[in-house]
């Protein structure tokens, strides 16, 4: 029961800092809107380019929101009043992680669908391209999450985090990229997570101290 | 019902530099407890060794005769108020006493509340507009939803003028009454009501 409510207490303030739901999937929709001045869409294979916009365009969402993950809640108190409940903290992580995924990725997944009928891609390709999001969005929220944890209280830590994120981001691109992979993303996913999952319940022991 | 909180010999090292040490005392429910001491001796220290955040140290700590240490039910009757104020500024008041009710599991009664800390003209206010005492003031909303039996204030003093000093003391004693335990720090000369207190610049308990 405390899981769900902490769940439903980042998705309230992801709700009421109404940038959050918005704004990764807006980004996505922006970089849409300039593919068609540098590409033309009637070019053969227009299917691999738009692809490969909508994984760079997640994840350079994801590497803009995931600060959110635990950074205001570090600022104002509320991580401190959170771990002191007492509960495991690799729960409290878990938590994190589904919240934030809720908040930043779906609104990305459900804008993936509208765009590709307007760039008249076929729907077997659509699902495919959905399955691959839904596969790797979750994997790429957990480096994400485990990495902005490592630079908690760090204040201009921004490039620090592009720079080891987008490696470890270059395997989901490489594999999203391609339609058949979605198995690959899913074992990509889960050791992203056993990773992420033991990182950041071990930096936020860390900062705890 | 009755609570004993005693500390035994508690010595906190970090970095290879002594903390605190030998810090003996117990308090027991109905009582109050000050901590006093000069920046940097080690208050803040001692208040987040009993809340459970730093769990490297030595020595006892005994509630109910029983040590706390590694046990999550008994830490969870802890309460640690520290220097943030745990407030979203973006959220109404009303708002962020309901995130802290998810965090918390508790369901309280906001009228109440706001009557007991007199904030109930500014229930709908967002946060970043009210000033840094109306902000303290709300913060302690925090202790009062949360049915914890030991509360640490750290340094609660700070930003709040006469009428809110004997607010918070009014806070206190409606806590200790109920069997509560509370223990404060800090450095100035104005002060709350205290049964006993503790000097740390040279580890000595009075």
């Amino acid at each position: 029961m405390w899981f769900y409510n902490l769940i439903v207490r980042d998705l309230k303030l992801a709700f009421y800092s109404s940038t959050n739901f918005l704004f990764a999937a807006s980004f996505l929709i922006l970089i849409l809107i300039l593919l068609p001045f540098i590409i033309d869409p009637k070019v053969n294979q227009f299917i691999q380019i738009y692809t490969g916009f909508i994984w760079l365009s997640i994840a350079l969402s994801i590497l803009l929101t995931i600060d959110r993950v635990f950074e205001s809640d570090y600022e104002d108190g509320n991580l401190d009043a959170i771990i002191l409940t007492q509960k495991p903290l690799e729960l409290i992580v878990c938590s994190k992680f589904i919240s934030h995924w809720i908040a930043n990725c779906i609104p990305i997944i459900v804008v993936i669908p509208i765009s590709a009928i307007l760039f008249g891609i076929n729907i077997n390709e659509i699902i495919n391209i959905i399955l691959n999001v839904l596969a790797g969005s979750t994997g790429m929220v957990f480096i994400g999450s485990a990495v902005s944890s490592l630079t908690l209280g760090n204040k201009r830590s921004g490039i620090y985090k592009s720079i080891i994120v987008i490696p470890l981001y270059i395997p989901f691109i490489i594999f999203g990229a391609n339609q058949e992979s979605v198995l690959v993303l899913i074992g990509l996913s889960m050791f992203a997570f056993i990773f992420s999952l033991f990182t950041t319940t071990y930096s936020l022991r860390l900062y705890v101290e | 019902m009755s609570n004993k909180l005693e500390i035994n010999g508690l010595e906190c090292i970090r970095d290879n530099r002594p903390i605190f040490k030998d810090i003996n005392f117990s308090v027991k429910s109905n009582q109050t407890m000050l901590v006093r001491g000069k920046n940097g001796s080690g208050k803040t220290s001692l208040l987040r060794v009993l809340a459970g955040y730093i769990k490297n140290y030595s020595g006892n700590i005994l509630f109910n005769g029983n040590n706390i240490k590694n046990d999550k039910e008994l830490l969870s009757e802890f309460r640690f108020l520290g220097q943030k104020n745990t407030l979203k500024g973006n959220l109404s008041v009303q708002q962020n006493i309901a995130l802290w009710e998810l965090i918390y599991q508790v369901k309280s009664d906001t009228n109440e509340i706001s009557k007991i800390l007199n904030i109930e003209q500014i229930l709908n206010v967002d946060i970043n507009s009210l000033s840094d005492g109306q902000k303290k003031r709300i913060s302690l909303a925090r202790l009062i939803i949360s049915n914890a039996k030991v509360w640490l204030l750290d340094e609660p003093l700070v930003y709040l003028d006469q009428d809110k000093i004997d607010l918070l003391q009014n806070i206190i004693l409606r806590h200790n009454k109920s069997g509560g335990i509370t223990i404060y720090s800090s450095n100035t000369d104005i002060n709350l009501e205290y049964d006993s207190s503790i000097i740390m610049d040279d580890y000595v308990v009075l």
